[in-house]
């Protein structure tokens, strides 16, 4: 008789609806919040594959139906979802490894950038996103998460289920690395090597 | 890799997110040049700035629901008219009780004076006859005769029924327990021996 106004339900509040009554509208409502950013992650998270990221994103949101009784209200929804999100891409790499170059990035996609300056920021971004592919899952989780989501170091502990000083740990051996491989296509840097003192 | 990282590590992770190699302080150069030269800085700082620069255009689709059964919500108001709907439908509907129905019509035979009792499905229905004295007759004049019809009520009905209609008479045949044995009877010892003269 009542209709709800879901929109101004918190996260938390629209959880309670959903695991008490299964409601539709609730998830629906969760769904139009959250989407957008779970398909930046997974697109981000599953080298740019769009169609598997639409379907991870519909599947995240059936799978919270479905694992309802699991949620504890008295934590944030959304570092529950992106613990499940997160989970979701770590099953998938399992079956299918992202990783599609060596350490030092010799099979980077070559042609898009040798002759170019790496100036340009947009092969800049391209580089760097092909450098974040070449990560581990956990590096690569806490560097999107963190630089590329903007959650806070202890949201990604939280998601990740490991301390805070991990989670620094990993993002500072994940931005050595990604400068690393960057370095090598950096002519700036190449001059830099040879430079006489 | 998993190892946490020492004091000086994380002095230089925080620079690192925070601020570039233009701001850094003379202790934070030194600091930072324990690690890496200003180009290395200056790239990886570049790295931290640029990832966030990075922003989705694409829509997601929309959410797609397995069918949910519907489940049907009546208002305790409308159940409550639904109710005393049905209440005040059956009331209207309910034969009444009248012990004695009595109805009267036309008698078809008029010269039929005796009693008949005629079953319709559970019902008796009992016709009276009942004649006219003829001193009031006038001749050369038809009369109808009119015949009171009753229905006996359900309840007495059983009770009232002339049993002595529908019995069987007793007699002392229906009442023998025993029969005839084989060999005393007549009839059967005729079948039997034709029969086994036919194989």
């Amino acid at each position: 008789m009542f209709k709800k106004r879901y929109h101004k339900l918190s996260d938390e509040e629209l959880m309670v609806q959903v695991m008490d009554h299964h409601s539709h509208p609730a998830i629906v409502e969760l769904h139009s919040r959250y989407s957008q950013k779970l398909l930046g992650y997974f697109m981000k998270m599953l080298n740019k594959d769009l169609e598997l990221s639409q379907d991870f994103v519909q599947e995240i949101f059936l799978k919270i139906l479905e694992k309802k009784h699991l949620y504890d209200p008295s934590k944030k929804f959304y570092t529950w979802l992106f613990t499940i999100a997160s989970n979701m891409c770590k099953t998938s790499y399992r079956r299918v490894p992202f990783n599609r170059i060596s350490d030092d990035g010799y099979e980077l996609n070559q042609s898009i950038h040798l002759n170019e300056n790496l100036a340009d920021k947009e092969n800049f971004k391209q580089l760097l996103h092909e450098s974040i592919e070449t990560l581990e899952f956990g590096q690569k989780t806490v560097f999107v998460l963190r630089y590329m989501e903007q959650f806070s170091l202890n949201e990604i502990a939280e998601i990740m289920e490991i301390s805070t000083g991990t989670v620094k740990s990993r993002l500072f051996y994940a931005t050595q690395k990604i400068a690393k491989q960057l370095s090598i296509y950096d002519p700036q840097y190449e001059s830099n090597l040879f430079k006489l003192s | 890799m998993e190892n946490e990282l020492h004091k000086d590590e994380l002095v230089f992770f925080d620079l690192l997110e925070s601020t570039d190699f233009e701001e850094l302080n003379e202790r934070e150069l030194i600091l930072v040049g324990k690690f890496c030269s200003e180009e290395e800085y200056k790239l990886q700082r570049k790295i931290v700035v640029t990832a966030g620069e990075e922003q989705n255009t694409v829509l997601a689709a929309p959410l797609v629901l397995p069918s949910q059964k519907a489940a049907i919500v009546i208002p305790l108001y409308q159940a409550i008219l639904a109710v005393a709907s049905v209440i005040i439908l059956f009331m209207l509907i309910w034969p009444s009780q009248e012990q004695n129905k009595t109805v009267t019509i036309q008698a078809k035979d008029s010269d039929n004076t005796q009693p008949t009792i005629e079953v319709i499905h559970d019902t008796i229905v009992k016709y009276v006859s009942v004649v006219q004295p003829a001193v009031n007759y006038v001749h050369d004049t038809i009369y109808e005769v009119i015949t009171r019809v009753e229905f006996k009520s359900t309840d007495n009905r059983l009770l009232e029924a002339s049993n002595d209609k529908f019995a069987p008479p007793l007699s002392k045949e229906s009442l023998e327990t025993k029969g005839k044995s084989l060999k005393e009877d007549g009839i059967s010892k005729l079948i039997t021996s034709n029969f086994s003269e036919f194989n």
